[in-house]
């Protein structure tokens, strides 16, 4: 094999699997550039009409987009190709993943150390909302060991974002991170980053980049799921950044009152639920010093969109398993961040798009980091006072 | 070689699978051939990256692929490589017409089934 691996644990990819995964960053390509873009005219032009003509009305929100879309055989068909995708892109990751299960466990373990830690919780219980579905169908979910030492769930999810992704976040997937700790830095260069965590990292793709935007820093990331944890740990001793993982719920950690500069949470908060949201926006208000401040990622609120794009958008909860993607666009995050204690005053919503392009700017590097087409992301932003 | 087996719980995503059709047979049938293009695409790959190799090693070049005409056997053997696959792919509407010619109808079908049933 000699292909050039973005990093140590990073599976081995034989030809074939190479080729299926390359095929799936095409399929996707297509359905989601080519025939989902089709929806809007079938709705326009077919279903629109016909629902005006049945009830004398168009469909005045996404609830009736829904019922008028699901009638039609263009849309039932998108909904099976995308789905169908989804399903084989993770078979595409399980298959070289298997095969090499101990082999990867080994090098999780031989790694050198790096500086940083993994801390794991034996007794720990998931949240009913990463274990009771497995979200956007990866076999398994973030929590699933299949061994005592398992990594597979890490490894697929490293396989299986970067093709959904379509490789829009760069070799080692860290646009997310590099654009929040470059936004961060640029936005309060005063500032003394001693302490930084990263809530939900998962792999510790979005986690890294604060190692290097703040080389001072102790940087930590917490998430839910072993196997992921095991995963970012020796990710990380693969690259050479010292990060400290720990198997912690981000609605109540063990860390003391007032002890980080900077909470972060990238894609998070989607994949909780309306109550976990609060509970972790009451968290971070706990943990920051004063001064300290927050800033999650997430999709775009659905307050900017028509009932058509809306409709679309909820086709993750409804055909990805994303249970609460749909109820959590429609919430307003800046008065459940006022319930959890944060003053009006001090929170704030900003497009992602914005930070993005500012870093690029910044790095010159125009081209290389677009966020995913079709998707719009936005950062809540909470300063504790 | 360990092939995954079909019965693996640990490769199927926890969570009810959406119906977007009528029929659910509409909705397997498109992820088979969703499948079925994977497979594909990745041998064309695989193909196109033995030609490369052998490309890359003196064995034959592009241009020797590109430029082959086969001699009259050759030629048949691909015909025959063409029609094994037509046959296999429409299978089912070859049969259909065959069917038609036949005056093979389901109750004909039925009937013979009766009378295999009686002649005990």
């Amino acid at each position: 094999m000699n292909e050039a691996k973005p990093h140590a644990v990073w599976p081995d990819l034989a030809l074939d699997d190479r080729s299926r995964l390359d095929f799936m960053k095409s399929f996707r390509r297509f359905v989601t550039g080519e025939l989902q873009p089709i929806n809007r005219e079938v709705y326009e032009k077919r279903v629109m009409p016909a629902y005006e003509r049945a009830k004398g009305a168009p469909p005045a929100n996404k609830h009736q987009v829904r019922e008028a879309m699901t009638q039609d055989s263009f849309f039932a068909f998108y909904v099976s190709a995308r789905r169908s995708g989804q399903e084989l892109m993770w078979q595409y990751c399980l298959t070289p993943t298997e095969r090499q299960i101990e082999a990867l466990e080994a090098k999780a373990r031989d790694l050198p150390d790096a500086g940083g830690s993994l801390r794991l919780d034996p007794d720990f219980e998931p949240p009913a909302y990463v274990a009771s579905i497995d979200i956007h169908c990866m076999p398994g979910g973030y929590v699933t060991s299949r061994t005592p030492e398992d990594v597979t769930a890490g490894a697929i999810y490293d396989l299986g974002n970067d093709v959904y992704t379509m490789g829009h976040l760069g070799p080692l997937q860290d646009m997310f991170g590099r654009t929040t700790s470059a936004y961060v830095r640029s936005r309060w260069p005063d500032w003394r980053f001693d302490r930084i965590l990263d809530m939900g990292c998962t792999i510790g793709l979005s986690t890294l980049p604060f190692c290097d935007a703040f080389p001072q820093a102790e940087v930590h990331g917490i998430d839910v799921g072993a196997p992921v944890l095991r995963y970012a740990h020796a990710r990380a001793k693969g690259l050479r950044k010292a990060a400290h993982f720990s198997q912690q719920n981000a609605e109540r950690t063990d860390f003391e009152d007032e002890s980080f500069d900077l909470i972060v949470s990238h894609i998070l908060l989607h994949e909780t639920s309306g109550r976990a949201i609060r509970n972790i926006f009451r968290e971070c208000l706990r943990l920051l010093k004063p001064g300290g401040i927050m800033l999650h990622v997430d999709m775009l609120s659905y307050a900017e969109m028509d009932a058509f794009d809306q409709f679309m958008f909820d086709n993750e909860t409804f055909y990805n398993n994303e249970p609460f993607w749909a109820s959590f666009r429609g919430l307003d995050q800046i008065v459940l961040a006022q319930e959890a204690g944060f003053r009006a005053e001090d929170l704030e919503i900003e497009h992602f798009s914005n930070a993005l392009a500012q870093q690029v700017q910044n790095t010159g590097n125009a081209g290389r980091d677009r966020p995913p087409p079709k998707s719009g992301f936005q950062m809540l932003i909470g300063v504790r006072c | 070689l360990n092939a995954p087996r079909l019965s693996d719980s640990r490769r199927a995503a926890k969570g009810k699978r959406p119906e977007p059709h009528k029929d659910p047979v509409i909705d397997r049938l498109i992820s088979m051939i969703v499948a079925l293009t994977g497979e594909v695409a990745a041998l064309r790959q695989r193909l196109d990256s033995v030609e490369r190799v052998a490309e890359r090693n003196g064995a034959f070049s592009q241009e020797e692929v590109e430029g082959f005409r086969p001699a009259p056997d050759e030629a048949a053997r691909q015909e025959e490589l063409r029609r094994t696959i037509l046959e296999n792919v429409f299978y089912l509407v070859t049969k259909e017409a065959r069917d038609i010619e036949e005056g093979a109808t389901s109750a004909a079908y039925q009937a013979v089934v009766r009378d295999i049933a009686a002649d005990r």
